[in-house]
């Protein structure tokens, strides 16, 4: 049990130090990515400015910028990790040692997490800077676990879709270039997820970004009154996701691996 | 002209072949929808207050058709080298890369308008926005926006080409960049003076108005309304020639540079 448990950890931080630091390695990574969510955030600051929308949108967006770096990498850098591993002939290799393929995704979130954490931050920064937005720090503290709750819960999803990824082949990618702007848009990263209407929102409340960017909003931004429910609502129901993800996430790994083996899928490349 | 064809038939085939032509054609309809979205649900919220708003549909549109050119034929090059590993025959073809990458921006450029002219038939009666199209002017337009795609994207390809590491994240911060700047969803008036005139001069910023104004056959907000159409018709056609010329060159340039580098057939695994 120990020695599971050591190969367990020694996998996780392994993968976890590839995404760390492997990334940093490319200033240009580092930078576009940045600026690329600096851009984005720019766009629909202005894009209210010119509607004359409420001054409470500027937080709104730099809020969404501050998230939507992590949604990418949960899609990008997650989800299809185990397509692009088969692609590149890695998880063959990975599969033949001993080490656990939920290790080695648990140890690509917490990296991920934490490598996007400093591009997000940089976003959050600029955005301040910039658009001059102020948010309430009295409930800073509130906000961290909040944020760190949805990030537990999105990551979970992102293992989720690991496992279909890991079976299925091109159409994947183009599933999750498909669906990529309609979370984003669902998630309420440019607007208050209210605007979607109670129909949307019901589905829309099954992202984790949606509920954690509304309590997010709701503790952060002074003016803010689209909110969905309570923020310790959307905490209790965050905390839920998050437990049934991890559950759901654990169940579909084992059962996609054990699928595409059967079905010889798992070194089945360009498809 | 033949290799220009085989290059638009490998196109559609790396588009399409991942599934059935049924799954396809739903794929492609329901693409774009995805980037139209965010303005549909603000149109439905501020849409009763604002003008602006069929303005920033149809240039999200338009912007929209010229990103799926040159993101495609950006991340093509890293797709042929290092997924399919199929550049260096391209390199080793009669078909120069130049026509190859045009071929490519082809098929992309038919497949974005066919699946933005279908939506086009539900979301201009629902959205009631302005359709009053000068049909020359439009076909004009179309012509000049494959030029202007094709030309960024070579700019882009040949950006790939010399550099084996970069990332897509490049290439969405410079999209975005342009979709800040292009005047898509805002007018660029609402910039400080100095960034809203290095706005009005970029390319796709004139193709994106002229386009405006030949579907909807009105100018939709204060931005380049002091330009007619004849004017706009010159900024965009002379943008677009400049901007493939641009790209034309850099590829041929970054080709060589690629060749010299060893570049044509390395993989990193990146």
């Amino acid at each position: 049990m120990k020695r599971l448990l050591r190969l367990y950890l020694k996998t996780l931080w392994a993968r976890a130090y590839v995404r760390i630091f492997g990334q940093m390695r490319e200033a240009t990574w580092v930078v576009a990515s940045i600026v690329g969510g600096f851009f984005t955030m720019m766009t629909y600051v202005y894009l209210y400015r010119t509607l004359n929308a409420g001054a409470e949108f500027g937080g709104i967006i730099v809020l969404g910028g501050l998230m939507l770096p992590f949604f990418l990498n949960v899609l990008w850098g997650v989800a299809t990790q185990l397509y692009w591993e088969k692609e590149m002939g890695n998880l063959e290799i990975m599969l033949v040692s001993p080490a656990s393929l939920s290790a080695f995704l648990v140890g690509l979130s917490i990296g991920g997490a934490i490598h996007t954490l400093l591009r997000s931050t940089a976003v959050l920064f600029f955005g301040l800077v910039v658009f001059r937005v102020h948010f309430v720090v009295a409930h800073i503290p509130q906000a961290f676990l909040v944020f760190i709750v949805t990030l537990v819960a999105m990551y979970g999803l992102g293992i989720v879709f690991s496992s279909l990824f890991l079976y299925h082949g091109r159409d994947a990618w183009r599933t999750a270039d498909l669906v990529m702007e309609p979370i984003n848009v669902f998630a309420g990263t440019y607007f208050p997820a209210r605007f979607l209407g109670v129909g949307l929102l019901a589905v829309a409340a099954l992202i984790p970004a949606t509920l954690g960017l509304d309590a997010l909003r709701q503790l952060l931004i002074p003016t803010f009154v689209d909110g969905i429910l309570d923020w310790r609502w959307e905490l209790l129901i965050l905390v839920g996701l998050g437990a049934l993800l991890a559950f759901v996430a654990q169940w579909a790994l084992r059962s996609l691996e054990y699928k595409a083996r059967r079905d010889a899928r798992l070194t089945l490349r360009w498809q | 002209m033949r290799g220009f064809l085989a290059a638009m038939y490998v196109g559609f085939q790396i588009e399409s072949n991942w599934t059935n032509k049924l799954r396809w054609a739903l794929y492609l309809l329901a693409y774009p929808l995805g980037s139209f979205l965010t303005i549909m649900i603000l149109y439905g919220v501020f849409g009763k207050t604002s003008e602006l708003l069929p303005f920033a549909f149809y240039g999200n549109i338009f912007y929209w058709i010229l990103t799926m050119v040159f993101f495609d034929m950006a991340f093509s090059v890293h797709d042929d080298r290092e997924h399919y590993q199929t550049l260096k025959y391209v390199f080793l073809s009669q078909t120069s890369y130049r026509v190859y990458l045009c071929g490519r921006a082809a098929t992309r450029y038919l497949m974005a308008l066919a699946a933005v002219s279908v939506n086009l038939c539900w979301i201009l009666p629902v959205f009631k926005l302005p359709l009053h199209p000068h049909w020359g002017l439009l076909l004009a337009g179309i012509v000049f926006g494959y030029t202007l795609a094709a030309g960024l994207g070579m700019c882009m390809a040949s950006l790939f080409l010399v550099a084996i590491k970069l990332d897509v994240d490049v290439v969405d911060a410079l999209f975005g960049g342009m979709f800040v700047l292009s005047g898509a969803l805002f007018p660029p008036t609402a910039f400080p003076r100095v960034v809203a005139v290095i706005a009005e001069f970029i390319p796709i910023s004139g193709w994106i108005e002229y386009m405006r104004r030949a579907i909807s056959g009105r100018i939709l907000s204060e931005y380049l309304s002091n330009l007619n159409v004849s004017q706009l018709f010159g900024r965009a056609a002379l943008g677009a020639v400049a901007v493939f010329i641009a790209g034309s060159l850099l590829v041929a340039w970054g080709s060589r540079q690629a060749q010299r580098k060893g570049y044509i057939d390395i993989t990193t695994a990146y």
